[in-house]
């Protein structure tokens, strides 16, 4: 996890020596729904036999594995629906998997621990859950669909004429909220929430938020630094 | 203590990729900071207008071969801080004409300061000093945590909306929490209030 000499990815490194040694690729292989027996693989060898395009995979499997974010990337339209598809599954795995998850954690605390913070806590938690999966909902039934028909548009398949129009301030506006509030909780948790018997509840809560906020800030820079320059891009040409 | 953070928007304009990778290195590894690489300053509003920028490191020289662009940048975004990236000499009055200079030799530390330093005062952010909260503010904190609203809390206190709006901003500030719960949280456990 503290490893910080993590090998940088590139085309023609094997796959199986990034995974091994950058954790975070276990999300980025089960977002891009790839499953791994990856062999001798070279990175450009698995991205052919799955179907996904390579500078796409290396641009988001850096930014997972904590490389600063090169600007001119020069992605193809065409990976538009792939990381619209990428980002629609790690909202799967937040919904399903680590807000539960967080939750489960939340509600053991209080068993252990009787302090009136946890109570509120726990109410904290939930409104800020809700927000989160309210802007989740804003990206699944807004922005994404407002993205998709942008590029089938740009495609030649079918206009984008009727959507409710995307508003990229609305959208940052958002993400700061979350990442402020994820951080008030950690926050909280460190600083102010009375102790108990809890210590290895609490270690295992903030190891889970953690988990979730470094997810979570790889999802944002992927949208900000991957899907909206492919989309003002696309709005650009479409505009000529 | 506050962590109540900004993520400021950079655009860095340097045709060499070493120091335009390097810089950005830096910089990432140290603040909180969201970084555009661009190529040509000629594609530099286009950058400002797309992602928001709120600064602009430029090396001078493309400022002196590129004056007009830069002129007409300064001119349409006054918002926009400017940087200039120095690493050999440059007239002074060309150096005026930036918001705040980076020198190539100056220890990282010394640069991401400035920068960060130039950054909170344009954005009025606040630099964090710990101080405890004020008689009025604990008054405030404890009205606030039973549920008051801020007409309520002025009226209670016999003083104004706007003053109680201010004495929230500075509780925010000084204690890094915003929400409601986050400070009834923080006001139960330094025993300000009981349940």
């Amino acid at each position: 996890m503290y490893n910080i000499r993590k090998p940088y990815m590139k085309p023609d490194s094997r796959l199986a020596e990034i995974v091994r040694s950058n954790p975070s690729m276990l999300y980025v292989l089960e977002y891009f729904q790839a499953d791994y027996m990856i062999r001798e693989m070279t990175v450009s060898e698995f991205c052919g036999e799955h179907q996904i395009d390579v500078n796409l995979f290396v641009a988001i499997s850096n930014i997972y594995n904590g490389f600063p974010i090169e600007s001119k990337l020069n992605l193809d339209a065409a990976c538009i629906p792939v990381v619209i598809q990428f980002l629609r599954n790690t909202h799967f795995y937040y919904r399903n998997e680590k807000y539960p998850e967080i939750q489960s954690l939340i509600d053991e605390l209080r068993k252990v621990n009787s302090a009136a913070e946890i109570g509120i806590l726990k109410k904290f938690f939930a409104e800020y859950y809700a927000e989160v999966d309210e802007h989740l909902t804003y990206e699944d039934r807004v922005a994404f669909p407002y993205f998709e028909a942008l590029y089938r548009k740009f495609t030649g398949a079918a206009g984008a004429d009727n959507l409710a129009r995307f508003s990229a301030n609305e959208y940052r506006d958002h993400h700061t909220d979350i990442e402020y509030k994820l951080d008030e909780l950690k926050n909280l948790l460190i600083r102010y929430i009375p102790v108990g018997e809890d210590r290895t509840v609490r270690r295992k809560l903030l190891t889970a938020l953690n988990d979730v906020e470094s997810n979570l800030n790889a999802h944002s820079a992927i949208e900000s630094h991957i899907l909206m320059p492919l989309v003002i891009d696309v709005e650009k040409k479409l505009a000529r | 203590m506050s962590d109540a953070k900004t993520t400021y928007r950079i655009g860095i304009v340097e045709p060499s990729a070493i120091i335009n990778e390097g810089l950005g290195i830096l910089l990432l590894k140290a603040g909180d900071f969201d970084l555009y690489h661009i190529d040509d300053i000629a594609d530099a509003e286009e950058y400002i207008a797309d992602y928001g920028l709120n600064l602009l490191i430029v090396n001078p020289m493309l400022v002196v071969q590129q004056y007009r662009d830069c002129q007409h940048i300064k001119r349409r975004h006054p918002d926009v801080l400017l940087a200039a990236l120095v690493y050999s000499y440059f007239d002074s009055t060309l150096l005026n004409q930036f918001d705040l200079c980076i020198n190539i030799t100056d220890a990282p530390e010394k640069i991401i300061g400035s920068i960060t330093e130039k950054l909170d005062k344009e954005h009025h952010a606040d630099t964090g000093a710990s101080e405890p909260l004020s008689t009025r503010e604990l008054d405030v904190l404890r009205l606030l945590v039973q549920g008051l609203m801020n007409k309520e809390i002025a009226d209670k206190l016999n003083i104004s909306v706007h003053t109680v709006v201010s004495h929230r901003k500075n509780i925010t500030q000084k204690t890094g929490i915003k929400t409601l719960a986050g400070l009834t949280i923080f006001a139960l456990s330094n025993k300000i209030v009981e349940l």
